[in-house]
C-alpha cells in the first residue's frame, strides 16, 4: 500500500513537467490574445484578458497562474469559440467518450479474440485472414480509410449519417433511446472504422504473446500432467498470455477521448479530436493547452493503471 | 605461498564488492548484497588458481573486478606490484591488454555481425599500431594456435559449433599476448567431448605462453585436473585456499568436502563417506552470524553461530576458514 | 513383452520436418525399461534423449515431429494389459500420462506455471487423474508430497509461488508433482542439469528414496556420466539418433564396448584419479550436423579405429553378452566384417 501512495505522489511532479513543457512551447508560440485586436469587438477585451491569464507577467507566474486557474475549472478563454474553453471542451467529452469507448472496447476485445484464435489455429485460413488484417490495419492511413468510408456507404450507399446531429434532432428533448439511436447512426462507421484500424496491433500482439506462451516450458508441463488440451490453453496459456496485453490495455486509456482528430475530422464529429484540429488552425491556444493536458492526465492515469493491473495479473509483481 | 614476491603476478587483498539494493523511483539504498566480502589470494607466473563455489558465491564478481571491469567497494589488486584499483583509468588502460578474459556462454560473446577475423583483430586495432598486413598474420597465427584453419576468418559466429566458438574466443583474448587470463567457466556450456578438447587447448597453451589463469568453475573434477591452486568460496567469502594437493587431498574444511563428496564419480563402485549438505546458500544480502557455513554445516556448534572463524594457515599455505580445522 | 519389462521401445524412428530442412531425430531407437530399476541414457545434446522420452509422453511438437515406424510397448499394471502407446487414442493417452508416466524437466526455474501456486498445480495434477476426489483432499495430498520431498514447512509452502522458490526447490516440487499420482515410470530428463552440485546431490538422493518408496522405474537421461554410474542399473548410450551401446552400468563403466562410450569416459576428468593437466584423451572432432549425417556408421569421422567397412554401412546391433549390446563392426562376426 505504501508503495501505492508513493506511486501517487510520483504522479504529482510528472504532470507538472509535462504541463510545463507544453506550456513553454505555447509561450515560444506568441501572445494568443494579439490576433483578437483585428476584430474591432473583441479589441476591447485583449488587455482585460492578458491580465487575467498573466501574459503581463513573466513566463513562470504566468505558469503557476495558469496551473491555479486550471484546478479551478477556469482554463482560459477560447478565441475561436468565443466562450470560456472549459465550456468549450466539456460539450465536446460526450461524444468523444462515445466513440472512444465504443472503439476501445470493440478493437481491443475482437484484437485479443482473434490473435489468440489465430495462434491457436497457426497457419490456417483464420491465421492468414488475421495477417492481413492485421497488415491492413496499420499500413492503411485513417484518413484514406475514412474518405472511402464516407463514399461508399454515406454517398453511394447512404447506410449511415455523419455529422451531429441530424437537422430538426433536439438533444434536449430526446429520451435517452432515442439518444442513443442518433448517436448510434452517426457513429457506426467512424466506430467501424477506428476498430478495424486500431484491431491490427492487438491481434499481433495477442498473437505474438500467445505463440510465445505456447511455447514456454510450463505448457510442456501441463500437458504432461495429462491435462485436455483445451485445459491447458485456457488456464495455463491464456492467463499468461493476457498478462502483457493486459498492460496494453492500460495504456490505450488516452484512446478513449478523441485521440482520432483525423477520423472526426473527416465525419464531421464534433468531439475533442476534431476541436484540437480546429483549434490549432484558429491558433486558439488556450483551446489547445486544455486538450494537451486531457491527454496528459489520461497518459498519465493509463501508466499507473498499467503498474497496478500489473500486479494484478501477475504474481511476480509486487506492490510492495 | 611464502614464495619469493618476484614470482607473484596477481595479488589481491582483501577484496569487497558490495551491490547496493535500490528500490522505486525515490527510494534509497535498503541494503547491500555482500558479493564479495573480504577475498585474498595471488597468482604466481605460470600458474592456475582455480575458483569454486555454488551459485551466487561470488566467482564471477571476482573475476571481473580483478579486471576492473566494474568497481569494486574496498581493498587491493595488485598487478605486477601495482595497485589497478587506486589508479587513474586513463593510466589503467595500457594495462588492459596484459589481462584478458574468457566467457562461459560462445554463443553471445561474439558479435554475429563480425566475421572471425575481424572479431579477433579488434583488440588489435584499439590496442595496437600494426598494419593491415601485420594484423592479418597475427589472426592467422592466432587461428592456428586455437587448431582452427586460416580460411575460417572470413566466417560468421553462426556457422560455428560450440567448441569452435570458445576456440574463438580464446582466440581473440590472446590477440595482445596477455600474461594473466580470467576463465569464467569456459567449458560449462559445451558438450562432454568437446569440454575435454577445450581442456587440452587451455592446457596446452597455458604451458606454451606461460600464461596465467584464473579459472572460474563449478565443476570440481576440471578444478582438479587444471589448476594448481584452489580458491573455495562461499557466500562471498574464502573457506579455504590451498595447493590441488591440499584441497583434493586433505582438505580441512566441512565445506570443501561436502563439495568433493557431492561431485559424481562415474565409477559404479567408486565408494566414500557423502556429506549430504542440507538446504541451500543463503541469501548474500542477509548472510548468517558467525561463520557464513554455519547453517548448512553438519558439524556446527554454538562458537560456530557467534564467532566468525579467521583464515588460519594450518599447514605451510594452506588455509582454512573454521573454528576446527 | 518381457516379464521384467515395464516399457519397451522397439524401432522407433521419428523424423522432424523443419524449415531449414529434414532431421532424422530418432533412427531406430530400442531400449527396455526394467521393472522398479533405474535406466540411464546418456549422450551429447541433441542425439535424440529428449526426443525418445517425448516419444513415450506422445507429446512430440506438432506438426513438424512425425513417428514414421516403431513401436512403445508398456505394460498397465492394474489390469495386466500391454499397450501400445503410439497407438493408443489421445484420450486414453492422457490417463496414461501424468498418470502412470510421469516426467520432469531440465529447467526447473521455467517448469512452473509463474501464476499459479505451488499448490494448485500439484493439485491439479492429483484431481484430473482422480476424479472422485475432493478439493480438500487434492490439497492435503499436495502438502503430504511436499513433505514427501523434503520441503520445510510444507503447510505454508503450499500456497507459494514459483518465484518464491529456488531451483532445487522447484525441482522438488516438479518431482512432488511428477510422483502425487503414484506413476509407474518416472521419466527425468535431466533433471539436475541446471543445479549446483550440492542440490544436485540432494535431488539424486531423493529420487533413489522414492524410488524405493513408491516401487517405481526412472528413466534417467543426462549428459553426465558420473549422475549415472551412481544412480542407474542399466544404460543406453545414444549418438545422433541411435543407441550405441547397452549394458549392465558396470560393464559400461568398466568394459566399454563401443568407442563413442570409450571417448566419452576418457573425455571427462575425474576426482577419483588422473594428475593434474594430463591430456584427456576424448573424442576428436565435433558432432555432425542432424541434417546432413555422414554415410555409414555416424561416429566413424571421429572413431580412432574406423575402417572402410565403417564409411559405408551401418552396423548391426550385436549382442556380446547377456544384456550388453553394441552397434559397432568391431564387434560383428569376423565373416560380416569384410563381406
Ligand atoms: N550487478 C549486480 N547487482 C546486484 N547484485 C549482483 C550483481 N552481480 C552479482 N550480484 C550478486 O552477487 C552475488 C555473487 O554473484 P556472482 O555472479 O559473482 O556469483 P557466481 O559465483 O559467479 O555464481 P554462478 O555460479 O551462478 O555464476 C550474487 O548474490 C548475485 O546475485
Ligand atoms: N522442435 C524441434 N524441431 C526440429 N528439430 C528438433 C526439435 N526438437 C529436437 N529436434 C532435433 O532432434 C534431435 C534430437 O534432439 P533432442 O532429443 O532434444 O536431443 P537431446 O539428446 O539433447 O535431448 C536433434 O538433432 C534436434 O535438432
Ligand atoms: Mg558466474
Ligand atoms: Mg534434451
Amino acid at each position: 500500500m505504501n508503495y501505492l501512495i508513493k506511486r501517487i505522489l510520483e504522479l504529482i511532479p510528472t504532470f507538472l513537467i509535462a504541463t510545463l513543457i507544453a506550456f513553454i512551447l505555447f509561450s515560444l508560440v506568441g501572445d494568443p490574445f494579439e490576433g483578437m485586436r483585428q476584430d474591432p469587438r473583441l479589441a476591447s477585451q485583449v488587455e482585460r484578458l492578458k491580465r487575467i491569464y498573466g501574459y503581463d507577467k513573466d513566463p513562470v507566474t504566468r505558469y503557476f497562474l495558469w496551473l491555479y486557474n486550471f484546478f479551478k475549472g477556469e482554463w482560459g478563454y477560447s478565441i475561436m469559440a468565443k466562450r470560456p474553453v472549459f465550456n468549450v471542451v466539456v460539450e465536446r467529452i460526450p461524444v468523444s467518450l462515445a466513440m472512444g469507448v465504443a472503439n476501445t472496447v470493440l478493437s481491443t476485445l475482437f484484437g485479443i479474440l482473434l490473435g489468440i484464435y489465430s495462434a491457436l489455429h497457426l497457419y490456417s485460413t483464420a491465421d492468414y485472414a488475421a495477417t492481413a488484417l492485421v497488415f491492413f490495419g496499420m499500413s492503411m492511413p485513417s484518413f484514406f480509410f475514412g474518405v472511402l468510408g464516407l463514399f461508399f456507404f454515406v454517398i453511394s450507399w447512404p447506410l449511415f449519417n455523419v455529422g451531429l446531429m441530424t437537422p430538426g434532432f433536439h438533444p434536449e428533448m430526446a429520451n435517452l433511446l432515442e439518444k442513443t439511436i442518433e448517436y448510434g447512426r452517426h457513429l457506426m462507421l467512424p466506430i467501424l472504422l477506428l476498430t478495424v484500424l486500431g484491431m491490427g496491433g492487438f491481434v499481433r500482439y495477442a498473437r505474438s504473446s500467445m505463440l510465445e506462451v505456447l511455447n514456454m516450458d510450463y505448457i510442456r508441463t501441463a500437458r504432461a500432467k495429462g491435462l485436455p488440451e483445451n485445459v491447458v490453453v485456457r488456464k495455463h496459456a491464456l492467463r499468461n498470455a493476457l498478462i502483457p496485453i493486459v498492460t496494453l490495455l492500460a495504456l490505450t486509456l488516452p484512446g478513449v477521448l478523441g485521440s482520432a482528430p483525423i477520423t472526426e475530422t473527416i465525419f464531421s464529429i464534433n468531439g475533442l479530436g476534431k476541436l484540437f484540429i480546429d483549434a490549432l488552425g484558429a491558433n486558439d491556444q488556450m483551446t489547445l493547452m486544455a486538450n494537451l493536458v486531457i491527454s496528459i492526465v489520461l497518459v498519465i492515469f493509463g501508466n499507473l493503471l498499467a503498474d497496478i493491473l500489473y500486479t494484478v495479473v501477475d504474481p511476480r509483481v509486487s506492490l510492495e | 605461498m611464502s614464495d619469493n614476491n618476484s614470482d607473484v603476478l596477481l595479488e589481491v587483498n582483501d577484496l569487497v564488492k558490495w551491490f547496493p539494493i535500490k528500490r522505486g523511483f525515490f527510494g534509497g539504498v535498503q541494503g547491500n548484497v555482500k558479493a564479495v566480502d573480504g577475498v585474498s589470494f595471488k597468482i604466481k607466473k605460470g600458474e592456475i588458481l582455480g575458483l569454486v563455489g555454488e551459485t551466487g558465491s561470488g566467482k564471477t564478481t571476482i573475476g571481473r573486478l580483478v579486471l576492473r571491469l566494474i568497481p569494486h567497494t574496498k581493498g587491493q589488486v595488485l598487478f605486477d606490484g601495482i595497485d589497478i584499483t587506486a589508479m587513474d583509468y586513463s593510466k589503467f588502460r595500457p594495462m588492459k591488454k596484459d589481462m584478458q578474459i574468457i566467457f562461459q556462454d560462445p554463443y553471445s560473446s561474439l558479435n554475429p555481425r563480425m566475421t572471425i577475423g575481424e572479431i579477433i583483430a579488434e583488440p588489435l586495432i584499439v590496442h595496437t599500431k600494426m598494419s593491415t598486413k601485420e594484423r592479418e598474420k597475427r589472426v592467422y597465427e592466432l587461428l592456428e594456435l586455437v587448431t582452427l584453419r586460416p580460411e575460417h576468418a572470413r566466417r560468421y559466429p553462426h556457422e560455428f559449433s560450440g567448441g569452435q566458438r570458445q576456440r574463438i574466443g580464446i582466440a581473440r583474448a590472446l590477440a595482445l599476448k596477455p600474461r594473466f587470463i580470467v576463465a569464467d567457466e569456459p567449458i560449462s556450456a559445451l558438450d562432454v567431448s568437446i569440454q575435454a578438447q577445450i581442456t587440452n587447448l587451455l592446457i596446452d597453451l597455458q604451458g606454451r605462453l606461460g600464461l596465467s589463469f584464473l579459472f572460474i568453475a563449478h565443476d570440481l573434477s576440471v578444478i582438479k585436473h587444471m589448476c594448481d591452486s584452489v580458491l573455495v568460496l562461499y557466500l562471498g567469502k574464502v573457506m579455504e585456499y590451498g595447493t590441488n594437493a591440499d584441497i583434493f587431498q586433505q582438505s580441512r574444511h566441512p565445506y570443501t568436502q561436502a563439495l568433493l563428496s557431492a561431485v559424481p564419480v562415474p565409477d559404479p563402485d567408486y565408494k566414500r563417506d557423502r556429506i549430504l549438505l542440507q538446504g541451500e546458500i543463503p541469501s548474500p544480502i542477509d548472510p548468517p552470524s558467525g561463520c557464513v557455513f554455519h547453517t548448512r554445516c553438519p558439524y556446527a556448534t554454538d562458537k560456530c553461530k557467534t564467532d566468525v572463524p579467521e583464515l588460519r594457515e594450518v599447514a605451510p599455505g594452506h588455509l582454512v576458514a573454521c573454528h576446527y580445522a | 513383452m518381457d516379464k521384467s519389462n515395464i516399457l519397451e521401445i522397439k524401432d522407433l524412428h521419428v523424423t522432424f520436418y523443419t524449415e531449414d530442412g529434414v532431421v532424422r531425430a530418432l533412427h531406430g531407437v530400442s531400449y527396455d525399461v526394467p521393472e522398479n530399476e533405474t535406466l540411464g541414457v546418456v549422450g551429447e545434446s541433441g542425439c535424440g534423449k529428449s526426443v525418445t522420452a517425448l516419444s513415450v509422453m506422445r507429446l512430440l511438437p506438432r506438426p513438424q515431429a512425425r513417428v514414421e515406424q516403431g513401436e512403445i510397448w508398456f505394460r498397465d499394471k492394474d489390469t495386466g494389459e500391454e499397450i501400445n502407446l503410439l497407438n493408443l487414442p489421445e484420450e486414453h493417452m492422457r490417463h496414461i500420462r501424468g498418470n502412470k508416466i510421469s516426467m520432469i524437466f531440465q529447467e526447473p526455474m521455467t517448469a512452473l506455471n509463474p501464476v499459479y501456486t505451488v499448490g494448485d498445480q500439484i493439485e491439479e495434477a492429483v484431481l484430473i487423474h482422480n476424479p472422485k476426489m475432493s478439493q480438500k483432499e487434492a490439497r492435503e495430498r499436495a502438502i503430504e508430497m511436499l513433505k514427501t520431498v523434503g520441503i520445510p514447512a510444507p503447510e505454508k509452502r503450499v500456497d507459494d509461488f514459483p518465484h518464491q522458490m529456488s531451483g532445487g526447490m522447484r525441482q522438488r516440487v516438479m518431482i512432488a508433482m511428477a510422483l502425487s499420482t503414484n506413476p509407474e515410470i518416472l521419466i527425468a530428463d535431466e533433471p539436475t542439469t541446471a543445479l549446483d552440485v550440492t542440490i544436485q546431490a540432494q535431488i539424486l538422493e531423493l529420487m533413489n528414496k522414492l524410488q524405493e518408496q513408491f516401487g517405481m522405474s526412472i528413466i534417467l537421461i543426462t549428459h553426465n556420466l558420473g549422475v549415472v554410474a551412481q544412480n542407474a542399473d542399466k544404460i543406453a548410450v545414444m549418438y545422433l539418433g541411435r543407441i550405441v551401446e547397452k549394458a549392465p552400468v558396470r560393464e559400461i563403466f568398466h568394459d566399454p564396448k563401443h568407442p563413442y562410450t570409450e571417448g566419452l569416459l576418457a573425455s571427462v576428468p575425474r576426482l577419483d584419479k588422473g594428475g593434474l593437466k594430463e591430456h584427456l584423451p576424448g573424442i576428436s572432432g565435433s558432432l555432425p550436423s542432424p541434417y546432413n549425417p555422414p554415410p555409414g556408421c555416424k561416429f566413424h569421422p571421429r572413431c580412432p579405429y574406423a575402417f572402410d567397412k565403417c564409411r559405408v554401412e551401418e552396423p548391426p546391433q550385436v549382442e556380446i553378452s547377456p544384456g550388453h549390446t553394441v552397434c559397432c563392426w568391431l564387434h560383428t562376426k569376423e565373416e560380416t566384417r569384410h563381406e
